[in-house]
């Protein structure tokens, strides 16, 4: 459906050339004729206006005879030398008036010449149309050069298996056939990334885990956003510990490591760890990640199974008469914060009980609810406040963005949407996730309108 | 697919518009009819790829299909219809999309309605179109794709519409902004086919003016209903407040007022060719300067653009390749342009030359006014404001002398106007115009008000000068109905224009100075007064909208015990994105507006409010709605329909044989 369509878009551009190249016929005046008899016409126009303004008395006969002198000559520099009966032009007069009488018997020529010779089509001749049918065959590759590039079939095409495979059934039967579909697919699309994607996704249903690792291998190949990249990454250390029979390979670690690297809250990574550790008898490493994923996540569901967890995997410390570590310290400094400090403006005199709300939102994303938020009043200003996972209002932390932005509102009405009179202002994109804190300084100056 | 199919119709019109910029051209240059005989068609082609183009972006919207990025970014399954559909300009992308199908809507009305035109002059002009056409296109498909997909899969739902976008004025403003912006690209493209022909004589200022006044009446409409919609939408009761998204069209109708006014001095007398061309590479540059102030991330913060610089980069190559060409074009064949004719300084002529410095300095000064503050961050990363104090400043004073001069100008004559002849027809207008002045406002305010007394003068000087000119013009016929039918429409529009500049003057500084505003805390069953209107609050409730929850509340107007009007303004907050906003609530009336605005609730019913008298407010928009007519009735003059010129030889019949007799 799709190429007839673009077929019959193609037909209708090239139609939008070829046929008035073939249907042109010769026209019998020639364009510069036409010109001037435009400017003639506007002549006769202006002078009935002048013959008006006389004969009504807003034009006195010396104001006629300048303005009259002035027209013409400017009919003879808009029609050019050897028009319409080879007038000779009046030039270089500016700043004077001509004598009337030359000038007038030069427009008169012009005025009684007649129609100048036409000049003789260019006619049909085929060099002419050469051009334009090198244009038009060069329409269709350009244009699906350009779709290629920049344009979704492919991908439209597989969100069906896509939408399947992310909701899967528990029917091996219709799994397998799904395997079969995707692998079909990665062969006609081999720089698909989700068509490899959920191939690894759909090998790990089956407990196929090691052509899992594989194919999260070949769709990191072709991922270039990162999100998206350390979600696959984080899915081959997965499929990696599952077919290693639950133990780190050296891959896996490597990987691991790498996806902590750039989101160290990431959740997936965090489970393998944690539970690795756990197999490994290394409680308070298992600790460790699992704060982790409490402080990525305090609201989940999971949180709880993991605070449980933390408090059995105590007790066991306790009774062997091991302390648990306290990492918090350590690993604060991992997790994305950003240090902001607000200050009025100077000069800026606003009541002291103001609301003063800090966010940070994710500066990709327009439209989505802040990552993290702090509230002050006006009278504690400056500050220094500190943004980070522990800040978050809602499902989305500071880890989960590449780049924020940090905005301080300054609210008449105690809400954290802008009013109208409240005051406000916005940094620019910052890295919540750079390995030196970011500072950023914010001073409150501009008034919502 | 059909998201995909709209996307590859959007290549094609890209195709096409190359062909255009192109073959066309060529063929103006080398004279080859075969090649200036695709313009037309090639520009209803690009005309119809755009608009499917645009028509499948629009279905996307309308059947929900939240696999297209942009539409998962501006809409929801909840937003009203009538939303979903202007939601495709609710957003960088699908605006642009608009902004080029209107550019190829102006192509195929040059199309259409240039048959009276040369060949070669109409390829020049499409040429330069499609060129223009052809960037806006590749900007789109390479950094603005409004066609981007979700993938690997689209979310379940939309993060919906801009609150202050669901509104009446947004399903306005935007198409009609563009197309008066979009409009001035025609005069641009008709001023670079002079410089390449090396040809502006008076048939080219004929041919230009009506596109010209076209464009500046859509602009001047699409300008009222921004700053109309701004003053019901934001809740501060301004209508007006020199931001940096609203200034870009004011320059580019100050320069495009300058233009129209020029195009008619070059028409007449041959002369200003200079000035005219340059105007009409300003204001088409003013066109451009606001899509890259808007559009390249500079308004968040030059660190916003320079983060992100893609989109920004090539709206400046967009503008340096356009401006600079045009201009560098310019310096190469202004030399070809010289006028002849002289005159003096008290001449209509002289008179519309200060008008358009006038117009260019007030252009200017909204310009620096605009850009400094980001140059100056740009260099030196500190924030800087200029607001209304200063362009209040400069603005107001220019617009005055402006003004004092339009009454003169009108009446005066070309090449040579004598003092005694301005003081007959304007010497009573004078007087009259300042007892008007100095009067009405003492008799309605009771008090001397010197910004009211000199609005009520200039509007009044305005205003008679402009009945002064029509008696002139017209008594010297049999009766006053035949006098009046022989003044042309391009004189009618002039004159409703002018009108309409009146009714401004007398809109913006009364409802400036004597608009008044009270902020309260009311409980159910209390009463705030301002001026002499009481305003008695009963109370609010829960209304349900088709995507938001509403805290409406009502309040009974009275004035002098009489009640007058129920008001209900409204703080809502959205469904989907979980965003507020405020509703106003407006009693509109001729001569007054009462406004309400809610604030926040305190707690047992009582909520802060403000309530606003705007006397004459509806002045200023009504005053544009004039001027923007007179556009449109200059621009519908039969004259500038007329059928193609032929060179025929004099009649010995013609009236101008008495010219050359009595010559």
């Amino acid at each position: 459906m799709f190429w007839i369509s673009t077929l019959l878009l193609l037909l209708t551009g090239i139609a939008f050339v070829l046929v008035p190249v073939f249907l042109m016929r010769n026209t019998a005046e020639s364009e510069n004729g036409q010109r001037v008899a435009a400017n003639i016409a506007l002549y006769r126009e202006r002078s009935r206006e002048l013959i008006d303004e006389l004969n009504s008395g807003a034009l006195d006969r010396a104001g006629y005879d300048s303005l009259l002198a002035e027209l013409q000559r400017s009919l003879l520099s808009d029609t050019g030398p050897g028009e319409a009966g080879g007038a000779n032009v009046s030039r270089g007069m500016s700043g004077s008036e001509g004598p009337a009488m030359p000038l007038s018997k030069q427009v008169r020529n012009l005025l009684t010449a007649g129609p100048s010779a036409a000049r003789p089509g260019t006619g049909l001749l085929q060099p002419v149309k050469l051009i334009p049918l090198i244009a038009v065959l060069l329409i269709p590759p350009v244009a699906y050069g350009l779709y290629e590039k920049w344009g979704y079939h492919d991908d439209i095409q597989l969100s069906g298996l896509f939408r399947q495979a992310l909701h899967p059934s528990n029917d091996p039967k219709e799994v397998s056939a799904l395997i079969m579909a995707l692998k079909s697919a990665v062969q006609e699309y081999p720089d698909n990334q989700w068509a490899w994607y959920f191939l690894g996704r759909s090998y790990s249903r089956l407990g196929m885990h090691k052509l899992a690792s594989d194919a999260y291998l070949s769709a990191l190949s072709y991922l270039d956003n990162e999100p998206d990249r350390v979600m696959a990454m984080s899915q081959y250390v997965l499929a990696e510990f599952q077919g290693a029979d639950r133990q780190l390979t050296e891959s896996a670690r490597n990987m691991a490591a790498r996806v902590l690297a750039i989101n160290p809250d990431e959740q997936t990574v965090l489970r393998v760890l944690a539970t690795e550790a756990r197999e490994r008898d290394d409680l308070a490493t298992a600790i460790e990640y699992w704060r982790r994923l409490v402080r990525a996540s305090p609201a989940s569901s999971a949180a709880r199974v993991y605070r449980s967890n933390i408090a059995a995997a105590e007790n066991m410390l306790r009774d062997r008469g091991e302390l648990p570590l306290d990492n918090r310290a350590a690993l604060s400094t991992s997790s994305p914060r950003v240090e902001v400090t607000i200050a009025l403006a100077p000069g800026l005199d606003l009541p002291p009980d103001l609301a003063v709300f800090v966010a940070a939102r994710n500066a990709e994303k327009e439209g989505m609810p802040p990552l993290a938020v702090v509230r002050l009043v006006t009278g504690q200003l400056p500050a220094t406040v500190v943004l980070d996972n522990s800040s978050a209002v809602g499902p989305f932390n500071l880890g989960s963005a590449e780049s924020v932005t940090v905005s301080a509102l300054v609210s008449r009405r105690g809400v954290a949407n802008p009013q109208t009179g409240d005051y406000r202002t916005m940094s620019g994109p910052l890295n919540p996730r750079s390995s030196d804190t970011e500072s950023v300084s914010l001073v409150i100056a501009e008034q919502v309108d | 697919m059909v998201p995909e199919f709209g996307h590859f119709s959007l290549i094609m019109a890209f195709c096409l518009s190359l062909v255009l910029g192109t073959l066309p051209m060529a063929g103006a240059s080398r004279g080859n009819r075969v090649w200036m005989n695709l313009a037309r068609p090639l520009a209803a082609g690009v005309f119809v790829f755009l608009g499917v183009s645009l028509a499948s972006l629009a279905y996307a919207f309308v059947t929900d299909d939240f696999s297209v990025r942009f539409v998962a970014q501006h809409s929801n399954s909840l937003l009203p219809a009538r939303y979903k559909l202007t939601a495709v300009w609710g957003g960088h992308e699908g605006s642009f999309l608009l902004w080029t199908f209107m550019l190829a809507g102006w192509m195929l009305g040059v199309g259409l309605f240039s048959r009276a035109l040369p060949q070669d002059f109409v390829a020049r002009v499409l040429g330069v179109l499609g060129w223009l056409c052809a960037a806006y296109s590749l900007f789109m498909l390479a950094t603005s794709n409004p066609f981007d997909r979700v993938v690997p899969l689209p979310p379940v739902d939309g993060a919906d519409l801009n609150p202050a976008l669901q509104d009446f004025g947004f399903i306005v403003h935007p198409p009609t902004l563009y197309m008066g912006y979009v409009g001035f690209s025609v005069v641009f493209a008709f001023a670079i086919a002079a410089l390449l022909s090396g040809r502006l004589d008076a048939a080219w200022a004929r041919w230009s003016r009506p596109w010209a006044n076209l464009a500046w009446g859509i602009l001047t409409i699409g300008i009222a209903l921004g700053s109309w919609w701004a003053y019901y939408e934001l809740g501060w009761g301004g209508w007006w407040a020199w931001d940096p998204v609203e200034n870009p069209p004011l320059i580019t109708w100050l320069f495009g007022t300058a233009l129209i006014h020029s195009l008619a001095v070059a028409e007449k007398r041959g002369i200003f060719k200079v000035w005219t061309i340059l105007l009409a590479i300003f204001a088409f540059s003013g066109s451009l300067l606001g899509t890259f102030i808007t559009r390249s991330g500079l308004l968040t913060s030059v660190h916003a653009f320079a983060a992100d610089p893609a989109r920004g980069v090539f709206i400046l190559a967009i503008l340096g390749g356009t401006i600079g060409g045009s201009l560098l074009l310019f310096a190469f064949r202004a030399h070809l342009f010289r006028s002849q004719a002289v005159f003096s300084p008290s001449s209509r002529e002289a008179l519309l030359l200060a008008n358009n410095v006038l117009l260019v300095v007030a252009s200017a000064s909204v310009l620096l006014g605009t850009l400094f503050p980001m140059v100056y961050q740009a260099l030196t990363g500190n924030l800087i404001s200029i607001g209304p104090p200063y362009f209040n400043l400069i603005f107001a004073p220019l617009m005055a002398l402006l003004a004092l001069l339009l009454a003169i100008g009108s009446i005066s004559r070309w090449k040579r106007t004598s003092l005694d002849y301005l003081y007959r027809q304007l010497g009573r207008v004078a007087i009259a115009s300042m007892v008007l002045g100095l009067g009405l406002p003492l008799v309605i305010l009771m008090k001397f008000s010197l910004a009211a007394t000199v609005a009520v003068t200039l509007a009044a000087w305005i205003v008679l000068g402009m009945v002064r000119d029509i008696w002139s013009k017209s008594a010297n016929k049999a009766s006053l109905w035949q006098g009046l039918r022989s003044l042309t429409p391009g004189f009618w529009g002039m004159q409703l224009a002018h009108l309409g500049l009146a009714v401004i003057i007398v809109g913006t500084v009364l409802t400036s100075v004597f608009s008044r505003e009270n902020s309260v805390l009311l409980a159910p069953g209390q009463t705030a007064t301002l001026g002499s209107y009481e305003f008695a609050f009963h109370g609010t409730k829960v209304v349900r909208g088709p995507n938001f929850m509403a805290d409406e509340a009502e309040l009974v107007v009275s004035r002098k015990g009489r009640p007058l009007t129920t008001l209900h303004p409204q703080k809502r907050v959205y469904t989907a994105s979980r965003n507020g906003s405020t509703e106003m609530a407006i009693d509109a009336g001729p001569l007054r507006d009462l406004f309400v605005t809610l604030g926040e609730h305190r707690g047992a019913g009582a909520w802060s409010m403000t309530f606003y008298i705007k006397p004459f407010v509806r002045w200023v928009w009504l005053g544009t709605l004039l001027m923007a007519i007179g556009g449109f009735t200059a621009a519908l003059d039969r004259r500038y329909r007329r059928s193609r010129a032929t060179i025929q030889p004099e009649q010995a019949s013609d009236p101008l044989q008495s010219a050359w007799s009595n010559g």
